[in-house]
């Protein structure tokens, strides 16, 4: 019996995490071509440092940092594109009448970790 | 040729032309008669066919009208459900558009009554506010009855803090009131007054006095952005505290209802200190109670220092701790109890899951010695031996898969040694997976799977050994929950509360688990005497749990 639900449950893990990778994929496909219709630019992640940093960062989600008194809206993508899409206030408000047009949920956006936050930190992957 | 001018013509003929008999006449005219009849009666039908034939023009004609006006109608009716469906649209655009514009009015008004309230008020009244938790909800088994001993840790290794899934094992009712009163001074400083009060019952009545916990847990004020730091690199940013609380910087893994570390008890503290750009750190003192040493009814108290620290993704705890007297406490089961101890913890934190996708997930690893044995809840165990190890590693995290579904794999294990009693060792590993599948917009289906395997020895340094007494114990469980489910959004994750929620449970486990009571006496049937899972009072190895719950918090 015991031998039986362990299969069982090893079984369902594998089809479950199958599944995900291509319907994650296809989502950050969906996700891309808004961003870039919405004036954000693309920014490959082209050095290892520079893909270790995108790691740390919120994925697959637009999140937001400060620079000055100006946010700055990137979405980061390491698995698929390997890069960064940074835009403006002006990029974020088009993506989100982009997502309307389109009947898609506007979910949250993301904060940048504390730690992230320094330019120091941040710098490596570029600025809009 | 009309009938009537026809036959007249053949018999004006006839009359004229022949002069035959008379007779013969008679038979001519008898038959033109005929004829005539005949003729009539053929123009009598063409007339009636002539008839039928408009009427059937007339009917196709109509029908044709009728058709082509149906034609008509339901092309009007495309274009105006097509007119419909395109104002809907342009509608339902205006109303995103309205509200994204009343949100981004909504914050700028809030911005703007923040700053008049700060302009207005420079003593800065109380700004109170109330957060709570609860959960509330009843489970039955096979035959109806109430279950007791059931929860995340109803398995023997649910004594060392090994957990299984929550979901669908919760059959108790318990809440948290969280009061603040904040009051902004001037000069940006603050104070805040927290109380907390909680209270954990079992029965299902409405009124609980006898079976209540009714409790106050926190009870604290602290003091931030103070004027005397202001300029300190180091301090400006510092809080300070104490009281009665529970750490700020505890965490837990939701799904097993298990801190990884909970820092609580009495005490004072120095929240954000940077000693450096990207080094923060805490320093606290706690102390709490394990007992009274008899016969002087002195009480031991245990003290809890500790200095957790983040550097970037990083977290590294150092704690010390000590109870002076502890071994003189009696009873309790150890010989030569802590009467100090060390915790340490690092831990690893992501925005993300895994580097992988989106979501978060948090890797770590616990170690602690003597008093600090007791990895979770710090300080808090006095029944460790002087010698007490252990070491406990975590995992979790949260992510979506696609629009239809999101998982949170959890992953905990621990191996103890020198515990309880000298020579003892215990090894536990819980694997949890919640799926959650958004149905509607406020109904979905959630499911629970745990693995957890324990290998329990007590060794044979227990007092009072009698031979009933089970020192080893090893095997699995195995736990699955159905957990249909609404809520107000279902999109919005894993934690969108209120849940309200029917529970099936399945459970089932080694039968070598059954009565082993680390070196007590073990848990029985009092009608059949066979050993029971820990203090569930199930005989067997499988047992099927039926229940309803709300769990809320905001």
């Amino acid at each position: 019996m015991g031998k039986f639900i362990t299969a069982l449950v090893v079984a369902v893990l594998g089809a479950a995490l199958a599944g995900c990778g291509s319907a994650m994929q296809q989502t950050a496909n969906q996700q891309e071509e808004l961003l870039l219709a919405a004036g954000f630019a693309k920014k490959p992640a082209d050095t290892p440092e520079k893909m270790a940093r995108l790691r740390r960062l919120p994925l697959y989600e637009v999140a937001v940092r400060k620079k000055g008194d100006q946010p700055i809206y990137y979405y980061a993508d390491p698995n698929y594109s390997g890069s960064i899409y940074l835009g403006n206030e002006a990029n974020y408000q088009a993506y989100r009448k982009l997502l309307i047009e389109r009947n898609m949920r506007t979910p949250p956006v993301a904060v940048t970790p504390a730690d992230m936050e320094a330019e120091a930190e941040w710098g490596v992957l570029g600025s809009r | 040729m009309k009938k009537t001018t026809l036959s007249t013509s053949i018999a004006l003929a006839l009359l004229t032309g022949a002069t035959a008999h008379a007779a013969d006449m008679d038979a001519l005219l008898k038959r033109l008669d005929e004829l005539e009849r005949r003729m009539e009666q053929a123009e009598k039908r063409a007339q009636q066919a002539e008839s039928q034939a408009q009427q059937a023009e007339r009917r196709a004609q109509q029908a044709e009208a009728q058709a082509r006006q149906a034609e008509a109608k339901t092309l009007q009716g495309q274009t105006k459900t097509k007119q419909a469906e395109i104002q809907a649209k342009q509608a339902e655009i205006q109303a995103q558009q309205a509200e994204i514009q009343a949100k981004q009015a909504e914050i700028q008004a809030r911005e703007v009554a923040a700053q008049e309230a700060a302009k207005a008020k420079p003593t800065g009244g109380p700004e109170f506010t109330f957060k709570g938790y609860a959960r509330a909800g009843f489970l039955t088994d096979e035959e109806g009855n109430g279950v007791k001993g059931v929860g995340p840790y109803m398995t023997p290794a649910g004594n060392l803090g090994g957990p299984i899934g929550r979901l669908g094992v919760e059959p108790d009712k318990y809440v948290e009131a969280v009061f603040d009163s904040k009051i902004t001074h001037e000069s940006g400083a603050y104070s805040k007054y927290r109380l907390m009060i909680a209270d954990g019952v079992l029965t299902n009545n409405d009124w609980t006095a006898d079976d209540s916990d009714l409790n106050v847990r926190q009870l604290f004020a602290e003091l931030g952005n103070l004027p005397s730091f202001a300029g300190s690199s180091t301090f400006q940013d510092a809080v300070l505290w104490a009281g009665k609380r529970f750490d700020r910087n505890n965490f837990d893994i939701h799904f097993f209802d298990s801190d990884i570390i909970f820092l609580a008890g009495t005490g004072a503290g120095i929240y954000d200190v940077k000693p450096t750009e990207n080094w923060s750190t805490n320093v606290t003192l706690y102390a709490r109670n394990f007992g009274t040493i008899e016969p002087t009814n002195e009480e031991v108290q245990s003290y809890i220092l500790t200095a957790n620290n983040y550097v970037g993704p990083w977290q590294f705890m150092l704690s010390g701790m000590w109870a002076a007297d502890n071994a003189d406490r009696e009873p309790i089961p150890v010989t030569d109890a802590a009467e100090s101890g060390v915790h340490l913890m690092l831990g690893y934190n992501q925005p993300n899951f895994y580097g992988y996708s989106q979501g978060f997930s948090k890797t770590g690893i616990l170690y602690g010695y003597g008093l600090g044995a007791q990895v979770k809840t710090l300080g808090a165990q006095g029944d460790l031996t002087s010698d007490a190890q252990s070491v406990r590693v975590y995992t979790f995290g949260v992510t979506p898969i696609n629009d239809s579904w999101r998982i949170a794999p959890a992953f905990m294990a621990q191996y103890s040694q020198d515990y309880y009693y000298k020579g003892d060792q215990y090894t536990w590993a819980s694997l949890n997976v919640r799926l959650e599948q958004p149905i509607t917009q406020n109904f979905l289906m959630a499911y629970e799977a745990t693995y957890q395997y324990q290998d329990l020895d007590t060794g044979a340094n227990v007092p009072n050994l009698q031979p009933n007494i089970k020192t080893q114990a090893s095997g699995n469980v195995f736990k699955f929950t159905l957990a249909p489910t609404f809520n107000i959004d279902t999109s919005a994750g894993f934690f969108q509360r209120p849940a309200l929620r029917g529970l099936i449970t399945y459970m089932t486990w080694s039968d070598d688990l059954n009565g082993f009571n680390y070196g007590q006496p073990p848990n029985t049937d009092p009608q059949t005497g066979e050993n029971t899972f820990a203090l569930t009072g199930w005989t067997g190895t499988d047992h099927w749990l039926f229940g309803l719950q709300m769990e809320t918090w905001f």
